[in-house]
Order: C-alpha cells, then structure tokens, then sequence
C-alpha cells in the first residue's frame, strides 16, 4: 500500500527518519528537475543542482510545511526563491508584462486546435514567466491565485501572462497551421 | 452556443491535455542517492525519556562505581582461557552485542 505524502513527512518531522525523505524524494524528484530545469532554461545539470538545493531545504524545513498544501507545490516555490535568489532581478522581470501585439479574436479558430501537437514547440517560444505560468495552472492545475502567490507577482499580472500567452500560442499554430 | 462549446473553452482543454501529456518522467539514475549523502545528519536530541533513562542510568553508575563494575569484566578477561570453547564463544557474543549496539545507535543517528 502506498503510504502517503503526510505520513511519510509526519515521520522524517517526528522519528526523523532520513528512510521517508528518501521516499518522499524519489516520489517527486522527477516532477521537480522537470520543473528545475524549465528555471535553468532547460540547463539539465544546472537544473539537477537546483533540484538538489531545493531538497535540502525543504530537509531543513520539513517542520514548517503545512499539510494542507500539496507537497509539489511547496516544492515548486522553494525552487521558484532559490532561482529568483539566484537571479536576482528575476522576480522584479517577472512583474512586468510581456509587450505582445493584440491578437485578433477572430483568428481564434479550430485550426489552432487542429495543431496542438506542435503545441510544446510553441511553448518553448513564449517568454519565460508566460510558460510558468501556463504550465503552472494548465499542467500541475493550480488555481490563478495559487500560481501568483508561487510566482511572486499579482493575480492580475498572473492573468495576463496566461491571457497573453494563450494569445500568442493561438497566434503560433494559427501561422504554422497555414 | 453554450459557454463550453466556445473555442477558446475547447483550446483550453487541448492545452491542458496536451501539457498534461508532454511531461516526461526523468530516471533517477542516482540523483536521490546522491542527495541523501548531502543531507545534514540530524543531531540525536533527548526527548523526556531518554533524559530519564540517563538519570537512573547515572545514578546507579555513582552509586556502584564505575570501576567496581568494569573490574569483573577486566577481571574476567584476563582471565579468558583460550582453549575454552564455551569461553572464546561467550567473549564474541560480547563483541557482536558491542556491534550490534553500535550499529543501532549509528542507525539512529545517536552520534
């Protein structure tokens, strides 16, 4: 039976049983070098690294995670101010909006769907906080205000990076549909 | 048109599925590993009990005296013959439980 993310952290907290952490960080080290390596724009080693970082702290401060968060999520943020840290000015970058050109609605069209399989190229080409945050609420489904609160910045800057992303990832299938 | 039926509505639903999709599992290939040997050793802390068993433990250390109790045991093996079986059988079960003991506390990251 698969024991679950509180009792494993309740016991590296209580008997401080380095055997659960080690259940715990091979239960999400994929998820968060996936996630580590997108902060490191796509450096695996320099990723690995920071996954590395954000283990030993979240070791550190196991005491302190709540249990009503997902254990990922807290993950996710400790990676987010590590790198922000590291990159100083990044949280500050991440405040102001990408300058995008006004996408047509009407251009909204089934043909951008028809092309989703190129969809994790077009990704690629979106600026770096309106990947996080797509990905954030559209992969790991966080809600907008669980992804602005990792992200550092307003809810309201926080929808217009997912607005003005899907924006531009319409814009992309749409011209290579064509 | 219901609001579901909507483009944009049905282009939110590819994303979802396709980014849902696109995460590929990396293989640890030594990375947990790896980390464990970089975690700080939790230091031991006595919790009430342990400070309990420390105090009795003292206690009836001061009141025999250490060396009235280790002088039979020095005694005992100087007195070792080694041609005894029995003997050299009983001072390696003395050694494994040492180890043994050892071993655990190490375990449990008592130093």
């Amino acid at each position: 039976m698969l024991v679950s993310d509180q009792e494993l952290i309740q016991r590296a907290v209580n008997l401080r049983d380095q055997r659960a952490f080690a259940q715990l960080v091979l239960r999400y080290q994929s998820q968060l070098r996936t996630w580590c390596r997108r902060l490191c724009n796509g450096d695996a080693a320099q990723g690995d690294d920071l996954a590395q970082e954000v283990f030993i702290k979240a070791y550190g401060a196991l005491g302190a995670f709540k249990m009503e968060a997902k254990f990922s999520v807290w993950l996710y943020r400790i990676a987010f101010n590590a790198a922000a840290s590291k990159w100083r000015r990044k949280s500050l970058e991440w405040c102001d909006l990408d300058e995008v050109p006004e996408f047509n609605d009407e251009q909204d069209n089934a043909g951008a769907i028809i092309n989703a399989r190129y969809l994790n190229e077009a990704v690629e080409r979106l600026s770096e906080p309106q990947q996080i945050a797509l990905r954030l609420c559209y992969e790991e489904d966080l809600s907008h205000s669980e992804a602005a609160s990792l992200m550092n910045i307003p809810l309201g800057s926080l929808k217009s990076h997912i607005n003005r992303g899907k924006q531009r990832l319409k814009q992309l299938l749409a011209d290579w549909s064509e | 048109m219901s609001d579901e039926q909507t483009p944009t509505h049905l282009f939110d639903e590819v994303l979802k599925q396709q980014l849902h999709n696109s995460s590929t599992y990396i293989a640890d290939e030594g990375f947990s590993a790896a980390l464990m040997q970089r975690l700080p050793r939790r230091r031991f802390r006595l919790g009430i009990m342990g400070w309990l068993v420390v105090s009795i433990s003292s206690l009836v250390g001061a009141f025999f005296a250490v060396p009235a109790l280790l002088a039979p045991v020095f005694m005992w093996a100087a007195a070792l013959n080694l041609a005894s079986v029995v003997q050299i059988g009983l001072a390696m079960a003395a050694v494994t439980l040492v180890f043994v003991a050892g071993w655990m506390a190490r375990q449990l990251d008592w130093f």
